[in-house]
Protein backbone atom coordinates (compact mmCIF):
# COMPACT_ATOMS: atom_id res chain seq x y z
CA UNK A 1 0.00 0.00 0.00
CA UNK A 2 1.91 3.46 -1.34
CA UNK A 3 1.50 6.71 1.11
CA UNK A 4 -1.29 8.30 -0.92
CA UNK A 5 -3.67 5.13 -0.14
CA UNK A 6 -2.56 4.90 3.80
CA UNK A 7 -2.83 8.75 4.11
CA UNK A 8 -6.52 8.71 2.17
CA UNK A 9 -7.29 5.87 4.77
CA UNK A 10 -6.35 8.14 7.89
CA UNK A 11 -8.28 10.59 6.41
CA UNK A 12 -11.53 8.66 6.92
CA UNK A 13 -10.19 7.45 9.89
CA UNK A 14 -10.29 11.37 10.92
CA UNK A 15 -13.95 11.07 9.95
CA UNK A 16 -14.66 8.40 12.39
CA UNK A 17 -14.52 5.52 9.93
CA UNK A 18 -13.20 2.34 12.30
CA UNK A 19 -13.07 -0.18 9.20
CA UNK A 20 -10.21 2.44 7.43
CA UNK A 21 -8.37 2.26 11.01
CA UNK A 22 -8.61 -1.43 11.01
CA UNK A 23 -7.27 -1.72 7.47
CA UNK A 24 -4.41 0.91 8.64
CA UNK A 25 -3.79 -1.40 11.62
CA UNK A 26 -3.54 -4.50 9.76
CA UNK A 27 -1.52 -3.44 7.05
CA UNK A 28 1.21 -1.69 9.55
CA UNK A 29 1.49 -3.32 12.08
CA UNK A 30 3.85 -6.29 10.93
CA UNK A 31 6.40 -3.78 10.02
CA UNK A 32 5.77 -1.69 13.31
CA UNK A 33 6.49 -4.37 15.27
CA UNK A 34 9.55 -5.21 13.46
CA UNK A 35 11.23 -1.57 13.89
CA UNK A 36 9.83 -1.99 17.55
CA UNK A 37 12.04 -5.27 18.22
CA UNK A 38 14.75 -3.62 16.16
CA UNK A 39 15.32 -1.03 19.19
CA UNK A 40 14.02 -3.13 21.86
CA UNK A 41 15.53 -6.47 21.19
CA UNK A 42 12.84 -8.13 22.95
CA UNK A 43 9.07 -9.53 21.14
CA UNK A 44 6.93 -8.84 23.69
CA UNK A 45 8.14 -5.37 24.13
CA UNK A 46 7.75 -4.68 20.05
CA UNK A 47 4.47 -5.79 20.13
CA UNK A 48 2.93 -3.45 23.38
CA UNK A 49 5.06 -0.50 22.00
CA UNK A 50 3.07 -0.65 18.92
CA UNK A 51 0.13 -1.58 20.62
CA UNK A 52 0.45 1.96 22.26
CA UNK A 53 1.53 3.34 19.05
CA UNK A 54 -1.60 2.30 17.64
CA UNK A 55 -3.27 3.99 21.06
CA UNK A 56 -2.02 6.67 20.59
CA UNK A 57 -2.52 7.49 16.88
CA UNK A 58 -6.54 6.46 17.58
CA UNK A 59 -6.21 9.27 20.00
CA UNK A 60 -4.85 11.42 17.65
CA UNK A 61 -5.94 11.12 14.85
CA UNK A 62 -8.07 14.55 14.65
CA UNK A 63 -4.41 16.19 14.17
CA UNK A 64 -3.62 14.30 11.77
CA UNK A 65 -3.07 16.50 8.46
CA UNK A 66 -3.84 14.49 5.06
CA UNK A 67 -1.49 16.93 2.96
CA UNK A 68 1.75 14.66 4.43
CA UNK A 69 2.59 11.06 5.07
CA UNK A 70 0.59 8.86 7.05
CA UNK A 71 3.09 6.49 6.93
CA UNK A 72 6.44 9.78 8.22
CA UNK A 73 4.28 10.49 11.14
CA UNK A 74 2.82 7.07 12.48
CA UNK A 75 7.07 6.31 12.31
CA UNK A 76 7.81 9.47 13.99
CA UNK A 77 5.12 8.51 16.88
CA UNK A 78 6.09 5.45 16.90
CA UNK A 79 10.02 6.07 17.13
CA UNK A 80 8.90 8.58 19.79
CA UNK A 81 7.73 5.24 21.48
CA UNK A 82 10.54 3.16 21.31
CA UNK A 83 13.07 6.24 22.53
CA UNK A 84 10.98 6.98 25.51
CA UNK A 85 11.29 3.45 26.69
CA UNK A 86 14.77 2.99 25.76
CA UNK A 87 15.17 6.24 27.59
CA UNK A 88 13.45 4.92 30.92
CA UNK A 89 15.71 1.74 30.44
CA UNK A 90 19.06 4.18 30.12
CA UNK A 91 17.54 5.58 33.41
CA UNK A 92 16.83 2.03 35.38
CA UNK A 93 19.88 0.91 34.01
CA UNK A 94 17.66 -2.42 32.42
CA UNK A 95 16.76 -2.27 28.82
CA UNK A 96 13.98 -5.31 29.22
CA UNK A 97 12.09 -5.60 31.61
CA UNK A 98 10.67 -9.07 32.88
CA UNK A 99 12.19 -11.75 35.06
CA UNK A 100 12.36 -15.34 32.85
CA UNK A 101 14.36 -14.09 29.55
CA UNK A 102 12.98 -17.33 27.84
CA UNK A 103 10.05 -15.40 27.83
CA UNK A 104 11.49 -12.90 25.39
CA UNK A 105 12.57 -15.34 22.99
CA UNK A 106 11.74 -15.00 19.19
CA UNK A 107 8.14 -16.07 18.71
CA UNK A 108 9.37 -18.19 15.77
CA UNK A 109 11.65 -20.40 17.50
CA UNK A 110 12.49 -22.83 15.00
CA UNK A 111 16.41 -23.70 14.15
CA UNK A 112 16.80 -21.25 17.68
CA UNK A 113 18.97 -22.42 19.97
CA UNK A 114 17.53 -20.64 23.53
CA UNK A 115 20.83 -20.47 25.47
CA UNK A 116 22.15 -18.62 22.14
CA UNK A 117 18.91 -16.37 22.26
CA UNK A 118 19.46 -15.87 25.60
CA UNK A 119 22.94 -14.34 25.11
CA UNK A 120 21.82 -12.73 22.11
CA UNK A 121 18.85 -10.72 24.37
CA UNK A 122 22.00 -9.76 26.87
CA UNK A 123 24.29 -8.64 24.63
CA UNK A 124 20.98 -6.17 23.07
CA UNK A 125 20.44 -5.18 26.42
CA UNK A 126 24.27 -3.82 26.71
CA UNK A 127 23.83 -2.43 22.94
CA UNK A 128 20.91 -0.34 24.22
CA UNK A 129 22.22 0.30 27.72
CA UNK A 130 25.45 2.16 26.11
CA UNK A 131 23.54 4.09 23.48
CA UNK A 132 22.59 6.11 26.60
CA UNK A 133 26.30 6.93 27.12
CA UNK A 134 26.38 8.55 23.41
CA UNK A 135 25.85 12.19 22.60
CA UNK A 136 22.35 13.24 21.44
CA UNK A 137 23.49 13.23 17.06
CA UNK A 138 25.86 10.50 17.70
CA UNK A 139 22.66 8.59 19.41
CA UNK A 140 20.84 9.36 16.89
CA UNK A 141 22.23 8.18 13.77
CA UNK A 142 23.53 4.93 15.27
CA UNK A 143 19.67 4.72 16.13
CA UNK A 144 18.17 5.46 12.75
CA UNK A 145 20.92 3.63 10.52
CA UNK A 146 21.84 0.85 12.72
CA UNK A 147 18.77 0.07 14.40
CA UNK A 148 16.09 0.93 12.12
CA UNK A 149 18.22 0.37 9.18
CA UNK A 150 17.67 3.20 7.68
CA UNK A 151 19.61 4.46 4.12
CA UNK A 152 22.72 6.69 5.61
CA UNK A 153 22.24 9.63 2.89
CA UNK A 154 18.20 10.09 3.85
CA UNK A 155 18.93 9.89 7.54
CA UNK A 156 21.63 12.66 6.49
CA UNK A 157 18.61 14.37 4.82
CA UNK A 158 16.18 13.89 7.81
CA UNK A 159 18.75 14.77 10.42
CA UNK A 160 19.72 17.89 8.51
CA UNK A 161 23.40 16.67 7.99
CA UNK A 162 25.89 16.63 5.55
CA UNK A 163 26.23 12.84 4.28
CA UNK A 164 29.92 12.93 5.24
CA UNK A 165 29.34 14.19 8.66
CA UNK A 166 26.76 11.68 9.17
CA UNK A 167 29.43 9.21 7.48
CA UNK A 168 31.64 10.14 10.53
CA UNK A 169 29.20 10.43 13.13
CA UNK A 170 28.09 7.19 12.34
CA UNK A 171 31.73 5.74 12.27
CA UNK A 172 32.98 7.43 15.77
CA UNK A 173 29.69 5.99 17.29
CA UNK A 174 30.04 2.96 16.68
CA UNK A 175 33.57 2.74 17.77
CA UNK A 176 32.10 4.31 21.05
CA UNK A 177 29.44 2.06 21.68
CA UNK A 178 31.86 -1.22 21.12
CA UNK A 179 34.14 0.63 23.62
CA UNK A 180 31.08 0.94 26.16
CA UNK A 181 30.05 -2.39 25.33
CA UNK A 182 33.74 -3.89 25.71
CA UNK A 183 33.89 -2.31 29.40
CA UNK A 184 30.52 -3.38 30.24
CA UNK A 185 31.17 -6.81 29.53
CA UNK A 186 34.83 -7.09 31.66
CA UNK A 187 32.91 -5.08 34.12
CA UNK A 188 30.37 -8.16 34.15
CA UNK A 189 27.46 -5.35 34.03
CA UNK A 190 25.14 -7.86 32.15
CA UNK A 191 24.59 -9.18 35.30
CA UNK A 192 22.58 -6.34 35.95
CA UNK B 1 51.51 0.86 14.12
CA UNK B 2 50.67 -2.52 12.20
CA UNK B 3 47.95 -3.10 14.50
CA UNK B 4 46.46 0.28 14.36
CA UNK B 5 46.86 0.17 10.55
CA UNK B 6 44.68 -3.29 10.31
CA UNK B 7 42.29 -1.83 12.87
CA UNK B 8 41.41 1.41 10.41
CA UNK B 9 41.45 -1.04 7.45
CA UNK B 10 38.91 -3.18 9.81
CA UNK B 11 36.51 -0.48 10.85
CA UNK B 12 36.80 0.65 6.91
CA UNK B 13 35.25 -2.98 5.93
CA UNK B 14 32.96 -3.43 8.61
CA UNK B 15 30.12 -2.78 6.38
CA UNK B 16 31.50 -5.40 3.71
CA UNK B 17 31.95 -7.74 6.02
CA UNK B 18 28.50 -7.68 8.01
CA UNK B 19 26.54 -7.44 5.08
CA UNK B 20 28.89 -10.53 3.33
CA UNK B 21 29.91 -8.35 0.02
CA UNK B 22 33.27 -8.60 0.71
CA UNK B 23 35.42 -11.59 -0.80
CA UNK B 24 36.37 -14.85 1.02
CA UNK B 25 40.18 -14.15 1.36
CA UNK B 26 38.96 -10.62 2.73
CA UNK B 27 37.01 -11.78 5.32
CA UNK B 28 39.62 -14.33 6.22
CA UNK B 29 42.08 -11.21 7.26
CA UNK B 30 39.28 -9.48 8.71
CA UNK B 31 38.38 -12.30 11.20
CA UNK B 32 42.12 -13.20 11.96
CA UNK B 33 42.27 -9.50 13.09
CA UNK B 34 39.17 -9.75 14.99
CA UNK B 35 40.62 -13.00 16.81
CA UNK B 36 43.60 -10.78 18.01
CA UNK B 37 41.70 -7.49 18.64
CA UNK B 38 39.50 -7.19 21.22
CA UNK B 39 37.69 -3.81 20.53
CA UNK B 40 37.09 -4.84 16.99
CA UNK B 41 36.33 -8.29 17.72
CA UNK B 42 33.43 -5.98 20.04
CA UNK B 43 32.53 -4.16 16.83
CA UNK B 44 32.32 -7.02 14.67
CA UNK B 45 29.87 -8.51 17.03
CA UNK B 46 27.78 -5.44 17.49
CA UNK B 47 27.93 -4.55 13.89
CA UNK B 48 26.76 -8.71 13.18
CA UNK B 49 24.26 -8.11 15.61
CA UNK B 50 22.95 -4.93 14.20
CA UNK B 51 22.78 -6.44 11.05
CA UNK B 52 20.79 -9.72 12.33
CA UNK B 53 18.21 -7.51 13.20
CA UNK B 54 17.45 -6.41 9.72
CA UNK B 55 13.97 -5.23 8.46
CA UNK B 56 13.40 -8.65 6.39
CA UNK B 57 14.01 -11.01 8.71
CA UNK B 58 12.08 -9.36 12.08
CA UNK B 59 9.16 -8.44 10.05
CA UNK B 60 9.18 -12.53 8.66
CA UNK B 61 9.56 -13.31 11.91
CA UNK B 62 6.15 -11.57 13.35
CA UNK B 63 3.55 -14.14 13.90
CA UNK B 64 0.15 -13.44 11.66
CA UNK B 65 -1.57 -14.17 14.78
CA UNK B 66 0.33 -11.13 16.48
CA UNK B 67 -0.72 -8.68 13.65
CA UNK B 68 -4.66 -10.20 13.56
CA UNK B 69 -5.12 -9.80 17.45
CA UNK B 70 -3.70 -6.15 16.98
CA UNK B 71 -6.93 -4.39 16.28
CA UNK B 72 -9.05 -5.98 19.20
CA UNK B 73 -6.04 -5.68 21.50
CA UNK B 74 -6.24 -1.55 20.15
CA UNK B 75 -9.68 -1.37 20.92
CA UNK B 76 -9.75 -3.45 23.99
CA UNK B 77 -7.27 -0.40 24.89
CA UNK B 78 -8.95 2.28 24.11
CA UNK B 79 -12.40 1.28 25.65
CA UNK B 80 -10.22 0.66 28.56
CA UNK B 81 -8.49 4.16 29.02
CA UNK B 82 -11.59 5.77 28.01
CA UNK B 83 -13.62 4.00 31.41
CA UNK B 84 -11.21 4.74 33.70
CA UNK B 85 -11.17 8.62 32.13
CA UNK B 86 -15.11 8.71 32.78
CA UNK B 87 -13.67 7.16 35.81
CA UNK B 88 -11.69 9.75 36.82
CA UNK B 89 -13.71 13.01 35.58
CA UNK B 90 -16.77 11.51 37.93
CA UNK B 91 -13.99 11.14 40.76
CA UNK B 92 -13.13 15.05 39.86
CA UNK B 93 -16.31 16.35 39.96
CA UNK B 94 -17.47 14.69 43.40
CA UNK B 95 -13.63 15.71 44.60
CA UNK B 96 -14.08 19.05 46.13
CA UNK B 97 -17.37 19.05 47.88
CA UNK B 98 -16.59 15.71 49.67
CA UNK B 99 -13.88 18.08 51.11
CA UNK B 100 -15.51 21.00 51.14
CA UNK B 101 -18.31 19.29 53.60
CA UNK B 102 -15.52 17.83 55.53
CA UNK B 103 -13.93 21.03 56.07
CA UNK B 104 -17.36 22.83 57.08
CA UNK B 105 -17.97 20.01 59.30
CA UNK B 106 -15.10 20.38 61.28
CA UNK B 107 -15.13 24.53 61.66
CA UNK B 108 -18.78 23.71 62.85
CA UNK B 109 -17.58 21.36 65.12
CA UNK B 110 -14.23 23.90 66.62
CA UNK B 111 -16.50 26.73 66.50
CA UNK B 112 -19.13 24.69 69.02
CA UNK B 113 -15.97 23.65 71.19
CA UNK B 114 -15.22 27.38 71.92
CA UNK B 115 -19.03 28.60 72.02
CA UNK B 116 -19.28 25.79 74.82
CA UNK B 117 -15.92 26.50 76.49
CA UNK B 118 -16.95 30.54 76.59
CA UNK B 119 -20.22 29.59 78.23
CA UNK B 120 -18.15 27.11 80.59
CA UNK B 121 -16.08 30.04 81.29
CA UNK B 122 -19.13 32.55 82.12
CA UNK B 123 -20.69 30.12 84.22
CA UNK B 124 -17.47 29.10 86.36
CA UNK B 125 -17.20 32.99 86.57
CA UNK B 126 -20.68 33.49 88.05
CA UNK B 127 -20.38 30.81 90.23
CA UNK B 128 -17.57 33.04 91.71
CA UNK B 129 -18.98 36.17 91.68
CA UNK B 130 -21.87 34.81 93.55
CA UNK B 131 -19.96 32.97 96.23
CA UNK B 132 -17.63 36.85 96.06
CA UNK B 133 -21.29 38.11 97.41
CA UNK B 134 -22.50 35.34 99.35
CA UNK B 135 -19.12 35.74 101.38
CA UNK B 136 -19.75 39.96 101.39
CA UNK B 137 -22.82 39.29 102.99
CA UNK B 138 -21.92 36.94 105.50
CA UNK B 139 -18.82 39.44 106.32
CA UNK B 140 -21.38 41.96 106.62
CA UNK B 141 -23.43 40.32 108.86
CA UNK B 142 -20.77 39.39 110.95
CA UNK B 143 -20.10 42.97 111.01
CA UNK B 144 -23.34 43.87 112.12
CA UNK B 145 -22.92 41.38 115.07
CA UNK B 146 -19.75 43.07 116.01
CA UNK B 147 -21.14 46.79 115.98
CA UNK B 148 -23.66 45.53 118.61
CA UNK B 149 -23.54 46.55 122.13
CA UNK B 150 -21.09 44.84 123.75
CA UNK B 151 -18.60 45.12 121.13
CA UNK B 152 -18.88 48.81 120.21
CA UNK B 153 -15.98 49.56 122.55
CA UNK B 154 -13.82 47.14 120.94
CA UNK B 155 -14.52 48.19 117.50
CA UNK B 156 -14.31 52.09 118.78
CA UNK B 157 -11.02 51.52 120.75
CA UNK B 158 -9.56 50.40 117.16
CA UNK B 159 -11.27 53.21 115.45
CA UNK B 160 -8.57 56.43 116.61
CA UNK B 161 -9.54 59.58 117.93
CA UNK B 162 -12.89 59.47 116.50
CA UNK B 163 -14.41 56.76 118.22
CA UNK B 164 -16.89 59.15 120.08
CA UNK B 165 -18.26 60.10 117.08
CA UNK B 166 -19.06 57.69 114.89
CA UNK B 167 -19.34 54.28 117.74
CA UNK B 168 -21.92 56.46 120.60
CA UNK B 169 -22.94 59.12 118.10
CA UNK B 170 -26.47 58.03 118.53
CA UNK B 171 -26.36 58.38 122.55
CA UNK B 172 -27.07 61.77 124.30
CA UNK B 173 -25.26 60.29 127.45
CA UNK B 174 -23.35 57.30 128.93
CA UNK B 175 -22.62 56.11 132.55
CA UNK B 176 -19.57 55.87 134.61
CA UNK B 177 -20.19 51.89 134.57
CA UNK B 178 -21.03 51.68 130.68
CA UNK B 179 -17.18 53.89 130.13
CA UNK B 180 -15.80 51.68 132.52
CA UNK B 181 -17.75 48.68 130.85
CA UNK B 182 -16.34 49.80 127.33
CA UNK B 183 -12.77 50.40 128.43
CA UNK B 184 -12.32 47.34 130.51
CA UNK B 185 -13.01 45.42 126.89
CA UNK B 186 -10.35 46.92 125.25
CA UNK B 187 -7.07 45.69 125.42
CA UNK B 188 -5.42 47.74 128.24
CA UNK B 189 -2.56 49.16 125.69
CA UNK B 190 -5.11 50.27 123.32
CA UNK B 191 -4.40 54.50 122.74
CA UNK B 192 -7.54 56.27 122.80
CA UNK B 193 -5.33 59.57 122.80
CA UNK B 194 -1.94 59.49 121.33
CA UNK B 195 0.51 62.04 123.07
CA UNK B 196 -0.29 65.31 120.70
CA UNK B 197 -3.58 64.84 120.82
CA UNK B 198 -3.51 64.65 125.26
CA UNK B 199 -1.26 67.41 125.29
CA UNK B 200 -3.53 69.60 122.84
CA UNK B 201 -6.29 68.56 125.32
CA UNK B 202 -4.58 70.13 128.33
CA UNK B 203 -3.87 72.85 126.15
CA UNK B 204 -7.31 73.66 125.33
CA UNK B 205 -8.68 72.54 129.04
CA UNK B 206 -7.09 75.08 130.95
CA UNK B 207 -8.52 73.09 134.47
CA UNK B 208 -6.48 70.60 133.16
CA UNK B 209 -3.43 72.28 134.30
CA UNK B 210 -4.29 72.51 138.03
CA UNK B 211 -4.72 70.85 141.08
CA UNK B 212 -5.67 67.19 141.31
CA UNK B 213 -5.66 66.55 137.68
CA UNK B 214 -1.49 67.50 137.46
CA UNK B 215 -1.55 64.86 139.86
CA UNK B 216 -3.39 62.47 137.57
CA UNK B 217 -1.87 63.16 134.37
CA UNK B 218 1.02 62.59 136.11
CA UNK B 219 0.21 59.57 137.48
CA UNK B 220 -0.78 57.69 134.16
CA UNK B 221 2.26 59.11 132.42
CA UNK B 222 0.77 61.80 130.17
CA UNK B 223 3.74 61.71 127.78
CA UNK B 224 2.96 58.63 125.75
CA UNK B 225 -0.50 59.60 125.13
CA UNK B 226 -3.86 58.03 127.01
CA UNK B 227 -4.44 53.73 126.84
CA UNK B 228 -7.72 52.35 128.10
CA UNK B 229 -5.73 51.06 131.27
CA UNK B 230 -4.76 54.27 132.08
CA UNK B 231 -8.52 55.49 131.70
CA UNK B 232 -10.23 53.30 133.75
CA UNK B 233 -7.53 54.03 136.26
CA UNK B 234 -8.18 57.34 135.87
CA UNK B 235 -12.27 57.05 136.66
CA UNK B 236 -11.09 55.10 139.56
CA UNK B 237 -8.45 57.54 140.69
CA UNK B 238 -11.26 60.50 140.45
CA UNK B 239 -13.47 57.85 142.38
CA UNK B 240 -16.57 58.90 139.99
CA UNK B 241 -20.14 57.27 141.24
CA UNK B 242 -20.71 54.68 138.82
CA UNK B 243 -24.53 55.46 138.04
CA UNK B 244 -23.42 59.49 137.06
CA UNK B 245 -24.05 59.90 133.97
CA UNK B 246 -21.92 61.94 131.52
CA UNK B 247 -23.56 63.62 128.61
CA UNK B 248 -22.13 62.64 125.34
CA UNK B 249 -21.74 66.29 123.86
CA UNK B 250 -19.15 66.84 126.86
CA UNK B 251 -17.31 63.39 125.64
CA UNK B 252 -17.38 64.34 121.70
CA UNK B 253 -16.85 68.18 122.72
CA UNK B 254 -13.54 66.75 124.43
CA UNK B 255 -12.48 64.79 121.77
CA UNK B 256 -12.82 67.49 119.30
CA UNK B 257 -10.80 69.23 121.50
CA UNK B 258 -8.01 66.55 121.38
CA UNK B 259 -7.60 66.87 117.99
CA UNK B 260 -4.57 68.77 116.49
CA UNK B 261 -5.77 71.97 114.78
CA UNK B 262 -4.70 72.34 111.18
Amino acid sequence: MDDRELSALAAACKEGDERSFRILVDSLTRSLIAVAYRYTGDWEWARDLTQETWVKVYGGIKRFDPAHSFRAWLYAIHRNGCLSHLRKAWVRHESNPGDDPLSRLRPVSAGVDPEEEVERLEFHRLLLRGLGALSESQRQVLVRVDLEGGNQKEVARELGMKPTTCRATLHFARKRLATIVRGMEERGDQED
Amino acid sequence: MTRKIDCEVFQDQLDALAQGTLSEEGIAKLRLHAGSCRDCAVLLRMREHLEGLSAVASEAAVPDGWVSSMWPRVQAEVATRESCRLQRSLRRRWSWPVPAMAAATLLLAIASGLLFAELRRLRDREQILVQQVQDQQRWLAELDVRTSASAVARTAGLAGTSIWERVLANRESISVSELSGLLAGLPPSTTLLSAAELRELIRRVPYLRTGVWETVLTEIQAEDGLQAGEALRLIEVLGLPVDRSISMARVLNLSRLSAPQG
